[in-house]
Parts: structure tokens; sequence; C-alpha cells
């Protein structure tokens, strides 16, 4: 008795309910996706918003921040490239974010200012708790994510197992509590460790079978084999970003690269969390140059290759960059800035772009909240469900 | 210098988590399952046997099947509802070298707490692959998930081993009512569900929405807001003590982690509860009343045969349904008096497949091939990669029992059935008579080859062993 012939009598031959079962729906290979991906970017640390969005036609801006300030964008005193980029009379862009100018223009970028959650302790693991988890403070007992609560109003027989990724060393606390989300430090870490035999057994195993209706699991083989195939060949070496697209070489950057790749593959990926660290610019912050103006030009260069790479397809993903918290208005006396409560949020795709939406609080004493931070006028969840529920209307429902 | 036992638990770290499971206790474990004589490969033949078994148990064995056939049908059911099975020496070993088992909270709080989870993750992995009690182990899983502790919110870590050793491990097949009733006073659920900040100034719903939504009566059972907002008003003050002895100022003090009842953060105004009045002043037993009533309450026993007939066969069913509903009633909320029919009934051959999930899957495999395991760090990594690394999910309603929330992890499965098949996964071997033969010639491809570890690893990898 061949290999093949035994395998087929002993595993299939005495469960036929499994194969004829109506309760399992049949599902086919090539189902249609949902044609929509959400790509969260994390800026862990509290990023600060007032230099990324510079207020500056306010004289208190430049008070608070002598050593800090960016420029304003018609300031003659300093070399073009490192003076505010104008958005409108009032704002202007930080310098390093100069690459992401051209997408606001053309409307594929939005940004909002004030932007923070109701936690009022500053503290880095209460504001991310808080935002990760879609509940107003850090305090809120709610467990789970917010991404996770949406992944599980709307799971359906489509999924493919890259239907959530999160590029990490550790599920963010977002997906917790998701339909089997996965967590890579590469999309490469999809691969199986077996040999060619194994593996085409699992191809025999996982066919369809013809005029038999296959269970979800059999699907959802098959998916993963040819997931598993389509990986393979993403080999960063190999891959070819378009429109001359060139990721830099950080994590973000690489992470950026897989997430444009799969999204280019046709796998599913609907959620796709990516994380950054060091934004928490206590010391020597830097103002249109330093340590704030490296990461944010580490963010810029890697969404503008992104959305280059991209092309017609960013109409089909909504980017959102967003951080736990903003910094203090007025500059530390070690030249950086404390926790504050506000930041910015900024939003790419097929969004509402070359606007700054939601209200402006003001940085006058009188404006600003009891500890001298400017207020977070624009609750988080309100700024989210804005850009994404016309795409993901379930959004709605998910905070808690 | 000679340290305590628990001193050298305490200091151990990463190197004793490791060497736990090789310790001389699992050591002497080992070399009495390699000499044990198993049941050889086959393939299981009658598909009633095979449905009942991989449904009573976790999963379906030669080995199993010998023992069920030589009681008989009947016996085996009854000695399995009454957990009436004697534990084999060798896992009563491995689990007395688990110290954290039979720790106190407070004790535990001293040790890491990945050690503690680890310890109580190898337990609950041995328990469901060599404890001949399966229906037991299966009824633990159950009620571990239905009354759902995240062990990573505030100190539950610490907690959650009294929880489901006294409560749940207690009363799995034992009475549904004393199990409910201890959880409502059992710190690891209060700290979970916030109960221990449910104060009289500012009342927290969370654990009296839980109860009933989804420990008792249910989601349809039946209840208002109104109700809820009366339920935590009976709770307030029902909190786990978290002063010193000596600053508790009362006689006999109460033992740091214990369940304390703080009258002065207590409503004792008059409620009404699903109908009851409860009359003000009545302190404690405002809440006592409140486990009372649901548990009493018909919605509940509607619920939980709902839940358990779906555990089991995989489908709804009215009938049967009615039965487990009638069964807790005159039963006074047996839990095996519930299980029975659906354990005899013609439902189980007829529901729907079941998607295994990942502890399902795991221990159905190593028991499949007769593996010898240590339950230690290797094979629980795996328990984590396929989506389930114990006490760890976030919401109250415990892990997902559909298949789409299982069904796309299918490719750390098929890693960790050739791994388990070629003897990749540390201390978790499979011994040569366990695999499947390759030729029908008696003698012929006996050997541990690769060929016979491809095909035991194709037969865990299969998409019908995804299912139970």
């Amino acid at each position: 008795m061949s290999r093949r012939s035994a395998l087929k009598l002993g595993a299939l031959g005495l469960v036929p309910w499994l194969l004829s079962s109506s309760a399992l729906s049949q599902v086919k290979i090539d189902s249609k996706r949902r044609g929509h991906t959400l790509v969260v970017l994390f800026l862990r640390g509290g990023s600060d918003g007032l230099n990324m969005l510079v207020p500056y036609n306010e004289d208190a801006y430049y008070r608070a921040r002598p050593s800090l300030a960016i420029p304003k964008p018609n300031d003659a005193r300093v070399a073009e490239n490192l003076r505010g980029v104008k958005v409108n009379d009032h704002f202007a862009l930080h310098p390093s974010l100069r690459p992401l100018k051209k997408w606001y223009d053309q409307g594929t970028m939005a940004l909002v200012h004030a932007v923070g959650s109701q936690d009022m302790t500053r503290s880095h693991f209460e504001a991310m708790s808080a935002m990760e988890r879609g509940a107003s403070n850090g305090i809120s007992g709610e467990p789970s994510g917010w991404l996770a609560r949406y992944l599980n109003k709307t799971k359906s027989q489509e999924d493919t197992p890259l239907r959530a990724v999160a590029w990490a060393n550790t599920m963010p606390d977002s997906l917790r509590g998701a339909p089997s989300p996965m967590v890579v430090q590469s999309i490469n870490d999809f691969q199986l460790n077996t040999d060619k035999d194994f593996l085409e057994m699992l191809k025999d195993q996982y066919s369809g079978h013809g005029s038999q209706s296959p269970s979800l699991v059999h699907s959802a083989g098959s998916q993963t084999l040819e997931a598993l195939a389509k990986i393979e060949k993403l080999d960063p070496k190999n891959y070819k970003a378009s429109g001359g697209a060139i990721y830099p070489a950080t994590n973000i950057g690489q992470g950026f690269r897989e997430v444009a790749s799969l999204l280019k593959s046709d796998l599913g990926l609907e959620i796709a969390c990516l994380e950054d660290t060091g934004w928490d610019s206590h010391f020597a912050q830097g103002g249109n140059i330093g340590i704030h103006a490296n990461n944010l030009n580490s963010v810029a260069t890697t969404v503008d290759a992104f959305l280059t790479d991209l092309g017609p397809k960013a109409k089909e993903i909504t980017l959102i960059v967003m951080t736990e918290f903003g910094r203090r208005v007025e500059e530390n006396a070690s030249l950086g800035t404390d926790h504050g409560r506000a930041s910015v949020m900024m939003a790419f795709g097929d969004v509402d772009g070359g606007k700054i939406h939601g209200d402006w609080p003001g940085l006058e004493k009188h404006q600003l909240d009891s500890v001298g931070d400017l207020k977070p006028v624009n609750d988080y969840r309100k700024v989210l469900t804005q850009f994404l529920a016309p795409k993901m209307p379930e959004i709605a429902n998910v905070w808690v | 210098m000679s340290i305590s036992r628990r001193e050298a638990i305490i200091l151990g770290g990463a190197a004793a988590l490791a060497a736990a499971s090789t310790a001389g206790c699992g050591r002497v474990a080992t070399e009495v399952r390699r000499r044990k004589k198993i049941e050889p490969w086959r393939e299981p033949t009658d598909p009633k046997t095979t449905r009942l078994l991989d449904r009573m148990t976790f999963g379906w064995s030669a080995d199993e099947e010998a023992t069920y056939v030589s009681l008989g049908h009947q016996a085996y059911i009854d000695k399995q509802l009454k957990a009436d099975f004697e534990e084999p020496v060798d896992l009563n070993f491995q689990l007395a070298g688990l110290d954290c088992l039979r720790m106190q909270s407070a004790e535990l709080m001293d040790i890491q707490r990945e050690r503690v989870i680890f310890e109580l993750q190898c337990a609950a992995i041995l328990r469901a692959t060599y404890s001949p009690n399966q229906l037991k182990e299966r009824m633990v899983d159950f009620w571990s998930n239905h009354f759902n502790i995240y062990s990573e919110k505030k100190d539950g870590a610490f907690f959650k081993s009294a929880e489901e050793e006294d409560i749940i491990r207690e009363h799995a097949l034992g009475s549904f009512k004393e199990m409910a009733t201890k959880m409502s006073k059992c710190p690891a659920m209060l700290l979970y569900l916030d109960n221990e900040q449910n104060a009289k100034e500012h009342p927290n719903e969370n654990y009296a929405r839980e109860l009933l939504e989804l420990h008792t009566l249910g989601i349809y059972g039946g209840y208002s807001q109104k109700d809820i907002q009366e339920v935590a008003r009976c709770l307030t003050g029902w909190k786990v003590e978290d002063r010193h002895m000596l600053s508790q100022k009362q006689f006999p003090p109460v033992a740091q982690g214990s369940f304390r009842f703080d009258a002065k953060a207590h409503d004792d105004g008059m409620k009404v509860v699903l109908g009851h009045t409860i009359p003000a002043g009545g302190g404690i037993k405002d809440g006592e009343k409140v486990l009372e009533i649901v548990v009493n309450h018909p919605s509940t026993s509607k619920y939980l045969a709902k839940k358990l007939v779906m555990f089991f066969t995989g489908s709804r069913s009215d009938s049967l349904e009615r039965v487990v509903d009638q069964a807790y009633r005159t039963s006074n909320g047996n839990i095996a008096a519930m299980v029975r029919p659906i354990l005899l009934s013609e439902e189980l051959n007829t529901g729907d497949p079941i998607i295994r999930r990942p502890l399902d899957f795991i221990c159905a495999a190593l028991r499949r091939g007769a593996a010898i395991t240590d339950g230690g760090p290797d094979i629980q990594r795996y328990l984590r990669k396929l989506g389930q690394p114990m006490y760890e999910w976030p919401m109250p309603d415990g892990y997902p029992v559909d298949q789409l929330s299982w069904a796309n992890t299918i490719l750390p499965r098929w890693q960790f059935a050739y791994d388990l098949s070629f003897g990749k996964i540390a201390n978790t071997t499979i011994r040569a008579e366990a695999m499947p033969l390759i030729s029908k010639i008696v003698g012929e491809g006996s050997g541990l080859t690769p060929e016979r570890m491809r095909l035991l690893a194709s037969h865990i990898a299969a998409p019908q062993f995804q299912y139970m």
C-alpha cells in the first residue's frame, strides 16, 4: 500500500461527516477580501506634537520654547530646509516632515492636533494602556484591545491567516483578545521548518477535494500554503518597490516594506500594527535638528516610501500615526520636554486630507490645563472613528 | 549552607524553571512511562466510540479505548462521571514537583509571576494528557474558561492557583452552586473583575455584570441594567484583604490575600434584585442572597444546559437542553447529573465537528502518540505559539470555542506536528511502538525511521485531526 493511499484510507475514510456536513460552509479559496487595510504606527514614548505641527503664529509657543521652537516658515535667519514647512497661516510642519507635505497637498494626508485620551496620569503605561484598549483612561478594567474587538465583531469565513499582523516583539495590547493575530519580527517568520516530503503531504491533505465541501480548516490550510509560497518569494533582497521608493534601513522602514509587499500579494491583510520607540524626549530633544528631528525624519521617509510604493493602492489603506501623549508646552531645564497630554495624530490614505481637523484649544495660560499642558480637546476615539468609520463601520462600536 | 525548598524556588529563576521539569520527580515519571506497556499504533475503527472518547477525553487513544472496552460503555461513563479512576504514580510524581500548586497566595507573591504561571500551565498539560479522570479534566477546562480569569491583570497570577485547585478542580463535576458561590468570594475573581474596588461611594459593576451575563443567567437570561446595578450594590465591600494582620485591629485577623467583607464600604440600603426584595441592613448577607438567587434562577440552568450541550455535542438541541436543564433542577445543580444525559445522547453522535483548541490539540497529539512529556517550557512554547497560553485570555468569556477563531493558526499546528514527531521538542518523546507502521509485514519498518515520524506528523497535521 503506498504511503499516500494509506494516509487517505486511514485519515479520511472513517470520518465522512467532516467532509459532508452542511453546517461547515463551503469556502472558496479565492474569496473576496474586504478591500481595505488599516495600518497603525504607534510612536511609543510620547511624541512632541507641538513641534510636529507648529503653531508658528502664536507668541506663546516661542516664549515657552526658547531653545526648542521650530523657526517660522519665513524666518530668513535660518536655512530654508530647517524652517517649518507652511501648512496654513497658523501651522507649519516640522522640517523633518517635509517629505510628507506633498501627500498633504494631494489630499492623501490629514492632520489633527490636540489629540489625546482622558488619562491624567501622564504615565506612559497608563496612557498607552488607555489608547490600546480604546478606553478613556488607564484604569479602565477592560483588558482587550480596540483592534481585537473590531476583529472579533467582523470575523468571517473569508479571513486569512494574515488578517491581523503585528511587527513587534510581543503582542501589542491593541490586539489582545483578537482571533488568531500574528506577531512577527519579520514576515519571514511565517514559514515552516520541516522537510519537502512533509510539505507535499500537507499539500495533498489540504487541497480542495473536488465536489466535497471543504471544512474551514481545509480552506485555512490551503490559504496558509498559498501564503507560505508567496511569502517565500518576498525575500527583502528581492523585493522591488514601485515608483523608485526607497525604504530606510530601520525597523519601521523594513516593517513598512513588508506591509507593502503583503498588500501587493493579496494575502488578506486587514490590520497591520507597527511601532517605533525612542520618542520620550525629556533630554536634549532638539528643535529643527536633533533627536526628535531624526525620529520624525525616520517616520517621514518611511511613510513617504510606503505611499510611493503603494501608488494607486494607497486608496485601499488608512494609515494612522499616533502616540500616547504629547509633551509639556514649556521646555525643561535639560532642553527637552516633560510628559504632556495632547499630541498630533496623522492619517494617510483614503482620508479627508489636505486639512487640519478638530479643534485647537490655544496656548495661552488660561487655555492650558492646570499643569501647563495643551488640552486634548479632540478625543482620540472620536478622531479614529472619524477617519476609519467610512471603511470600517464597526469601529464606532469598539470603544469602552 | 542549606537553603529551604521554598528559598530554592525563589532564588531559582530561569534555570530552575527548566530544571523543575527534569528534576528528580520528572526523571522518575519519565522512566515509569518509558517502561509502561502501551498499545501499538492503530487507527480508530468505530466512529461512535471514537466520537465519544474524543469528546469525553482530551483525545482518543488506543489505550483509552482499551479501558473503555474492558469496562463497558455504561460503567466507563459512570466511572468518568465520578472521576473514580486512580491517578497514576508517574503523574503524581510530576505534580509533586510543582510546589506552586500547593502554596498559599501570599507565599506565591515572593515568586516570579512567570514561574507561577509556568507551573500551573505545566500541571494543566500533564493532567489533561495523563490523568485517567479525563472527563474531569475536560470539565476543569470548561469551567476555567466559563469563570475566566486573566492572570496578567493585577496580581491575578498569584491567586489563580488557589482558585483553580480549590474551586474549579474541587467542583468540576460536582455542585455548580458551590462553585459559583465560592467564586464570588474568590480573590482571583474579585481582583480580575474589579469587585475589590466596588464600594458604596463608587460602585463598580464589572463583576456584577459578568456574574449575570457570563456566569449564571446568560445574556438572554432576562435581567435588566437596573438588576446589574442592584447586584453591584449588594456586592459592595466584597474585597481582598490587603492589610497586614497587625493593622487589622480585629480578632481573629484575616490572612492577607483572602476574602474580606468591608462593612464600611458596603451599601446597606434596600435592594431589589431580579424581583426579590433584599431588605436594608443585611450586610454581607446581601451578596450571599444574590448568589442564592442567581444559581437557582431558571435562566441559569437553561444557559448552562445550552453551553454544556454545545461543548460536548457541537450543536444545539432543544430536547437535550431541556433534559439537561431538568437534571440541574432535580439534582440541585449537580454537574455530573447534567453531563450524564449528554454523554448518553444520540446528539453526541450527530452533532457537528468541534474544532480542537490549542490545548485540546496538543494534548490529543500527545495522547495519540503515547508521548512522554514533562509539560515543561518547550512544549508550553507551542501552546503560546498556537494562541492559547493558559490563563492569558483577557476577556471574561474565556478562550473562544468557534472555528473562526482558531482555523487561521493552522501553520504553528503543522510545525508542532512535525517537531513532536521528529523529537524536536525538548523532554517530549514518542516511543517507536506508538508510531504508525509503514508496512503491513510484522517486524518490517518497526524502527524509529523518518518515514514513520513523517507519517505520524502528517496524521496530527491533517485537517480531520484539528477537529474532535
